[in-house]
């Protein structure tokens, strides 16, 4: 058998996935295509949906974070749209507070501190609010106490914690490793099980494979283990090789 | 109810243009792209190509066990990079690339499989009964595409299995079109010599059994 032989075998019956394993990596695709942030950093993506998130106080941990890491690849401002109009719906709904307010005003007749013009709608309001908390240096320490605090409300643990994650990975991204671990241990603490785990662990052992800790290999394995079809895997096995 | 929502639709925006003060404004087309459209275009693309993904991920040399996880993984960057593809190459050359930095991490990965070739000689997986059949035949190639460097090998995939042209992959590999030519005439020549020496072996085999 010659080459050109081999050339038009391979061209007529070329590796192809059954329909089964087909089937499978399109759930997979779709079951990270919501639940994981992207790998490379993308801050805009991140700041956008974080302030989605705080859109979203008033969700679920799991409604938000589907939510918010759906918008997080996507990047849609339909999406945060949507997602407005959606926590008209909610009975619960409760109008955002910054997180380093000391007296978080609550209800809708909170005073508005919005830049843009006043509405008399709560919901608007609420994402005036919003701008007005993003405005500021995005993770500035002294909200440090307030995101603590804050834990013990449920409603706003999810932006929250994707503020702490958000840090990491500024942290990362400057090079201040230990820092960075010293948040994701932070993490660990406060949200054991929080909606961005695989982002903490993925942090984690970027930051300890940047900094060349002892313990990189191990961190590297186990999180492989744990999320084999990660979409950090690649960014991690380029920082760890 | 009509005015709320438009008002709504304000106040978004208006923290959208906030929240990313340094970004590019949004062209229109893409802010209409909402989280539906953005997955029903994932899924659009999974679709149509997903067959091409899987194989050229198995000539770039990932092992089938990983050819799932591999698959998942290039799909993941094109949910993110989905917006910024605009059609200035062909999608087939923009997955192409997308493969080839996926293959390369997943091979690292499979650094066994390396060693498992390296010994190809020896252990030869698979010396079935109907040793020429099509699919022994296309597996036997994807096998000898492993022993050609890496530049080698993505041009013949390119050129002889995918039917691009010198200039697509010289745009994809920011190489000269010259250079996709010599490369190519270089691997063509290098698995003439692989498949000669792979049959000279099939028939040592076949001839021991005997």
């Amino acid at each position: 058998m010659n080459l050109d032989d081999m050339i038009a075998a391979e061209r007529s019956t070329p590796a192809a996935a059954t329909q089964t394993q087909a089937g499978e990596v399109w759930r997979s695709i779709e079951h990270s295509f919501v639940s994981v942030a992207p790998a490379t950093g993308a801050p805009v993506a991140a700041a956008k949906a974080s302030t989605v998130g705080k859109l979203g106080g008033a969700l679920t941990s799991t409604a938000g974070k589907l939510l918010l890491a759906t918008t997080l690849v996507t990047g849609g401002v339909v999406g945060a749209n949507n997602l407005a109009s959606r926590g008209d719906d909610t009975p619960a709904a409760e109008p955002f507070s910054p997180a380093a307010s000391p007296a978080p005003p609550t209800g809708p007749s909170a005073p508005p501190q919005a830049t843009a013009t006043p509405e008399p709608v709560p919901q608007p309001r609420q994402v005036q609010q919003a701008v007005a908390a993003q405005q500021p240096e995005p993770p500035a320490p002294q909200a440090k106490p307030a995101r603590v605090r804050a834990d013990a409300n449920p409603r706003s643990s999810i932006k929250e914690e994707l503020a702490l994650i958000r840090e990491t990975q500024s942290a990362i991204r400057s090079g201040a490793h230990a820092r960075a671990l010293a948040l994701a241990r932070r993490h660990a603490k406060t949200y054991p099980d929080g909606a961005f785990v695989e982002d903490r662990d993925a942090l984690r052992t970027l930051a300890l494979c940047e900094s060349g800790n002892t313990k990189a290999a191990i961190s590297v394995s186990s999180f492989l283990e744990r999320w084999p079809k990660s979409m950090y895997r690649s960014r991690i096995e380029a920082a760890c090789e | 109810m009509d005015s709320s929502v438009a008002r709504n639709g304000q106040g978004v925006e208006a923290l959208a243009a906030a929240v990313r003060p340094t970004a590019p404004p949004m062209s229109e087309p893409k802010r209409a792209l909402g989280q539906t459209a953005a997955k029903q275009a994932l899924e659009d693309v999974y679709r149509q190509h997903r067959r091409f993904v899987w194989r050229c991920l198995a000539r770039l040399g990932v092992a089938d066990p990983a050819l799932s996880d591999a698959t998942h993984d290039v799909f993941m960057v094109v949910a993110r990079r989905l917006p910024e593809f605009e059609a200035r190459a062909s999608i087939k050359t923009w997955l192409f690339a997308i493969c080839l930095r996926i293959a390369r991490s997943k091979r690292r990965d499979y650094a066994r499989e390396k060693n498992r070739r390296e010994q190809y000689g020896r252990t030869r997986v698979g010396a079935r009964e109907e040793p020429h059949g099509r699919a022994d035949a296309a597996r036997t190639l994807r096998d000898l595409l492993q022993q050609l460097g890496e530049d080698k090998r993505t041009v013949f995939i390119m050129a002889e299995l995918e039917d691009m042209t010198a200039p697509e992959i010289a745009s994809v590999l920011g190489i000269k079109p010259a250079t996709v030519y010599s490369r190519l005439r270089l691997a063509r020549a290098e698995l003439d010599r692989a498949v000669q020496r792979h049959n000279a072996r099939e028939c040592r085999e076949q001839g021991d059994t005997r």
